[in-house]
């Protein structure tokens, strides 16, 4: 902050855009990992959203290896994040969080009792994950974009 | 929460892309708080104030009247 030289802000923001966009990339390429090697021990078949155990299994290694990478880009990963993001952003971040948490934990009971009044089939654990991801993510865009 | 952020960057003739480079956010929320849509924290109040060189006050207005 001491740093008077003209642009110095302008390097700082670029640089912060860069590594942003490096660690969306990293993502992404994870995401794209963890797709082809279950396409490629699986097939056509091969999805982490329609799989079932009765119909598909992969090696223990590549459980582990793939395991390894959803817990890095959905744990480590944004968590690192958290501590690199400015305060605002963090904010929205952090409330979009709890209110995905919110989202799961009202879910899971409401849907299951429409499910024992017979309007709805039984709660899956894939329908629960999404809606706790797509709740959180339009959650974040609301809180971002809401002004 | 009123403030002079926008008046005090313009002073400088720096973007707001500038400013945020300097104080370590994003230019979003530089322009947040120039709007008013957000109240920056304490910590970094303090800092707007020491890049200004003014009290925090000088810059950030709550409208108080003193009632």
């Amino acid at each position: 902050m001491t740093d008077q030289r003209p642009g110095y802000g302008e390097e700082k923001e670029k640089a912060s855009k860069r590594q942003f966009n490096n660690a969306l990339a990293i993502s992404a390429i994870i995401g794209i990992i963890i797709a082809a090697a279950l396409k490629y021990a699986q097939g056509d078949s091969g999805s982490i959203f329609t799989a079932s155990p009765d119909t598909m299994s992969i090696s223990p290694a590549l459980a582990i290896g793939l395991t390894i990478l959803v817990l890095a880009g959905f744990i480590v990963f944004p968590v690192l994040g958290l501590f690199r993001m400015d305060e605002l952003e963090r904010g929205h971040n952090v409330n979009a969080s709890a209110l995905a948490g919110l989202y799961g934990i009202t879910a899971f009971p409401a849907w299951h009792l429409l499910s024992l009044g017979g309007l709805l089939p039984a709660p899956t654990a894939v329908g629960l994950f999404l809606i706790i991801f797509c709740g959180g993510f339009l959650s974040y865009l609301f809180l971002k974009y809401r002004h | 929460m009123k403030n002079r952020l926008k008046v005090l960057r313009a002073e400088r003739d720096w973007s707001q892309a500038e400013l945020a480079g300097r104080l370590d956010v994003s230019r979003q929320a530089v322009n947040a708080i120039e709007t008013g849509k957000y109240d920056p924290s304490l910590p970094l109040a303090f800092k707007i104030g020491r890049l200004f060189s003014q009290p925090i006050e000088e810059i950030f207005d709550d409208e108080f009247d003193g009632e």
